[in-house]
């Protein structure tokens, strides 16, 4: 019997920040004092709030402690641990709260999210199938089994789930379609081939959660007639692989999956397949090509999956958010509790990764209809350094931005595709007056175009040719006329793409034409980025007038392109400089300017 | 003899509580979910009714985190 | 491990083939496991040298050209040796409006390699990877399995160094 579980955060966001050495610091300072079978020590899944970790939460007594340091566990262990007393300089602190925040309640970041899927992650251990049982596990995968499979897909089409993954098909419609499918072999794939940049909720699920992932594919396999699951995995997430193998051994020993499942007669087998670094595979017929062995290349549907999927049969692709919703509404009384959050064409939550110049960045799970100035000022606490809000990148690649005019916007699947961009799987990037939007657009553009499988024609070549432009545009070359061939270009491309990539990968360029088209010319005509972002379009001056001499400047440049005395103002050599903006991270005096590449500055030489 | 094994706690859910459950992977239990966190189901006993609270409150530490 | 077998690669310009073997051993007959059988090669050289690929399409009964099809299809997988240390770029968004951009090309000018290349002393290989999530320490670089995050130019030279 523990005295108390601390759960310390084990992702990727905290192990960056260093969990592992303050891991290691605690378990010394317990074995040291020699107390350490008194502690269960887990490095379990992740609370969501990355900015501030690495974190530890102890429970029972519902503490939780933040940006953690190794040398802090000495007072941790023999205050709180041994004493009994809350170490009051550990917990949350920030401009929202006026006394240090103990635990999720009181902490602003926490105070607007609804936890669905995100439930157990970071609550409970994800290797003990023991803790996912004793918070309701596998009670709804039970229930489904005495029920009526067509029934169960009813269910889940009355609760209004829609795929978390992209285009939000609603998941019953999708189920029943499987399960009318004739066949007798049958698939259910997971669709855990994340591969947005600047996204990363499924991989959060699947470390922190991985047992309700198997039990909402058991629970599909059941509804539309399966006896087999795969799992399709980036291999670039192996804690996330690792972390199924152990749920799964589990499951198959409480006799979970396998054979005569809990004595209804129902078999499932489950496989785990590692991706292989191809972010076309995360569409869907793609993602069946890979499993089956082959180049991830898309094919044209009909027939759709639930006709003929997997090696030919019915099957049915969900993505491991969705999945994670289904054993919340398939539970007793679930459905009816599951309505009630969100809005009306979109139910329940929706976890989002946030990210960017927001200050409080990590995992958020909200209910469906929040605004975005609620999730950028609520939650995220507002942007970074004080600065003004710009844009929102909502749905990655496949997606758009939302500018400052729509902050009021709510985000759902309906408002969201109105407004250009898409729920897509949930990656929301801050931006600040420091981002440009045509590097914004050039950037995500050559993502996809890289990513392009090249099998059809206006994806592989219409793609290339728009980043060409965009590259021109931000070096300099751009040309009157630019802006409508890009349009154009883009309009054939969504109209003629076989698959999901080619169809919205011209999002961001059209949302940044449509939202910031001044900034495209303003490049184009005045040869400027007032971002400072392209390089060839700006070049940094120091305000002789605000210049205290400080040298901070001096010290930080890379390339020896800043000269001055002590006190004196510094002068920055253009010929030498490389852009690279260490001098204007370092200025504490706010005096290092960017200017139109002609501007006065030149002219004096 | 049977109280002596009637001692014996269970480590994890799979385990059996006494020799009326029976649940395994070749010879599954209906009920076997549903017994883990109110169980015992099949019968009512007392030791089987302490183990079951013993072995949750060894994995949840806390009775708020049971959820049913 | 892979680092001596390059090693010895080098030395003896040879491949040893009978791993290769055993390695593809449980996929035979499976062609749909063609995808894991090449993982599991890379996984013991570090790359797919080019008789160990012969050799499976040998075993596995699978053309040549469909597996180099699948090899190049496919990010995973490397055509040539690479460093000790591997340098992943994190390119996600996060990280790239928060300057990734600045990071990778301070390294390229340190290493003088290009992303997707090798140091000619097998030090260092630098690639980029789309998202490694750990978008709240933008920008993010890994280097193997060390994670090093908040990053700026000027401090790239330093952690370089600390990989020899």
């Amino acid at each position: 019997m523990y005295e108390k579980h601390l759960m310390i955060c084990g992702a990727t966001g905290c192990l960056s920040s260093g969990s592992h050495l303050v891991e290691q610091a605690l378990v010394e300072e317990l074995e040291k004092q020699g107390i350490k079978d008194k502690f269960r020590l887990v490095m379990g899944g992740c609370p969501g709030f990355c900015e501030v970790g690495p974190i530890i939460v102890v429970y029972p007594d519902e503490v939780f402690y933040c940006r953690l340091k190794p040398k802090d566990m000495a007072e941790l262990v023999e205050k709180h641990l041994v004493g009994g007393e809350i170490v009051e300089r550990l917990l949350y602190k920030g401009p929202d709260v006026d006394v240090p925040a103990r635990f999720y309640d009181t902490i602003p970041f926490y105070a607007k999210q609804k936890f669905n899927v995100l439930r157990n992650s970071g609550v409970i251990d994800p290797e003990s199938i023991d803790e996912y049982i004793m918070r309701g596990g596998y009670r709804a995968f039970t229930r489904a089994l005495a029920m009526d499979p067509p029934a169960v897909c009813e269910e889940v089409k009355q609760a209004g789930l829609r795929g978390r993954g992209g285009a939000g098909f609603s998941t019953g419609l999708k189920w029943e379609f499987t399960n009318k499918a004739p066949g007798s072999k049958k698939y259910v794939v997971c669709n855990a081939d994340e591969g947005d940049p600047g996204a990363f909720m499924d991989r959060s699920i699947l470390e922190g959660d991985p047992h309700a992932i198997l039990e909402g594919m058991l629970i599909c396999g059941r509804a539309i007639g399966a006896d087999e699951g795969y799992i399709y995995c980036r291999a670039e997430y192996p804690l996330a692989i690792k972390r199924l193998r152990v749920a799964i051994e589990k499951a198959q020993e409480y006799g979970l999956l396998g054979e005569n499942i809990l004595g209804y007669g129902y078999n499932f087998e489950m496989n785990i397949k590692e991706g292989a670094g191809a972010f076309v595979c995360g569409e869907e017929t793609a993602l069946l090509a890979s499993i089956e062995g082959k180049r991830g290349m898309p094919r044209p549907r009909p027939p759709f999956p639930a006709q003929s999927g997997l090696f030919g049969k019915p099957t049915t692709i969900n993505n491991v958010e969705t999945l994670a919703n289904v054993p919340l509404i398939m539970k007793e009384g679930g459905a009816a509790e599951f309505v009630k959050v969100g809005t009306e064409g979109s139910k329940g939550t929706k976890v989002f990764a946030l990210a960017g110049k927001v200050r409080n960045t990590g995992l958020c799970e909200v209910p469906m209809g929040i605004t975005i100035r609620e999730i950028i000022y609520d939650v995220g606490g507002g942007i970074k350094g004080g600065r003004d809000f710009k844009a929102v990148q909502a749905g990655g690649p496949s997606g758009g931005c939302i500018p400052v005019d729509l902050i009021d916007l709510p985000i759902d699947y309906d408002s969201l595709n109105q407004a250009g961009a898409i729920m897509g799987s949930g990656g929301l990037v801050v931006m600040d007056e420091g981002t440009c939007m045509v590097d914004l657009a050039r950037y995500f553009l050559s993502f996809t175009q890289k990513e392009s499988c090249g099998k059809c024609t206006p994806c592989r070549e219409g793609t290339k040719r728009m980043l060409e432009i965009l590259n021109r545009i931000s070096e300099g070359f751009g040309e009157p006329g630019d802006l409508e061939v890009l349009d154009s270009l883009a309009g054939s491309i969504k109209d003629s793409s076989l698959c999901g990539l080619g169809q919205t990968c011209p999002n961001p360029v059209l949302s940044t034409i449509r939202y910031f088209r001044n900034e495209y010319e303003e490049h184009i005509n005045e040869r400027f980025c007032r971002a400072g972002v392209c390089k060839e379009l700006f070049k940094y001056r120091i305000d002789e007038e605000k210049c205290t001499g400080c040298t901070a400047c001096v010290r930080a440049c890379p390339a020896d392109a800043i000269k001055g005395e002590k006190k004196e103002p510094h002068e920055i050599i253009q010929e030498l400089c490389t852009r690279c903006g260490s001098c204007i991270e370092k200025c504490r005096q706010d005096c290092i300017m960017i200017t139109p590449v002609g501007s006065e500055a030149d002219v004096s030489n | 003899m049977q109280e002596e094994t009637g001692e014996k706690l269970m480590e994890k859910f799979i385990d059996h509580c006494c020799e009326k459950c029976t649940h395994t992977k070749a010879n599954p239990c209906r009920d076997f979910i549903n017994c883990c966190v109110e169980g015992p189901i099949c019968h009512k006993n007392e030791p089987c009714t302490k183990k079951r609270k013993a072995i949750i409150n060894k994995v949840a530490l806390n009775e708020q985190f049971v959820i049913c | 491990m892979s680092t001596e077998v390059e090693a010895a690669e080098k030395v003896t310009g040879e491949i040893d083939l009978s791993r290769v073997d055993s390695l593809v051993e449980p996929y035979i007959g499976r062609k749909e496991m063609v995808i894991p059988a090449l993982q599991k090669v890379q996984d013991y050289f570090g790359y797919l040298p080019r008789p160990a690929v012969e050799q499976v399409s040998k075993r596995m009964n699978i053309p040549l050209s469909r597996l180099y099809g699948i090899a190049t299809f496919y990010a995973q997988f490397k055509m040539k040796p690479r460093g000790r240390y591997i340098i992943r770029v994190c390119k996600g968004t996060a990280c790239h409006i928060q300057g990734s951009p600045k990071i990778a090309e301070r390294i390229e000018d340190i290493l003088e390699i290009e992303s997707g290349e090798t140091t000619d002393d097998l030090r260092f290989t630098l690639e980029e990877v789309a998202c490694i999530g750990a978008c709240a320490l933008a920008p993010v670089i890994m280097i193997n399995d060390d994670p090093h995050g908040r990053l700026t130019p000027d401090k790239i030279k330093d952690i370089l160094d600390r990989y020899q």
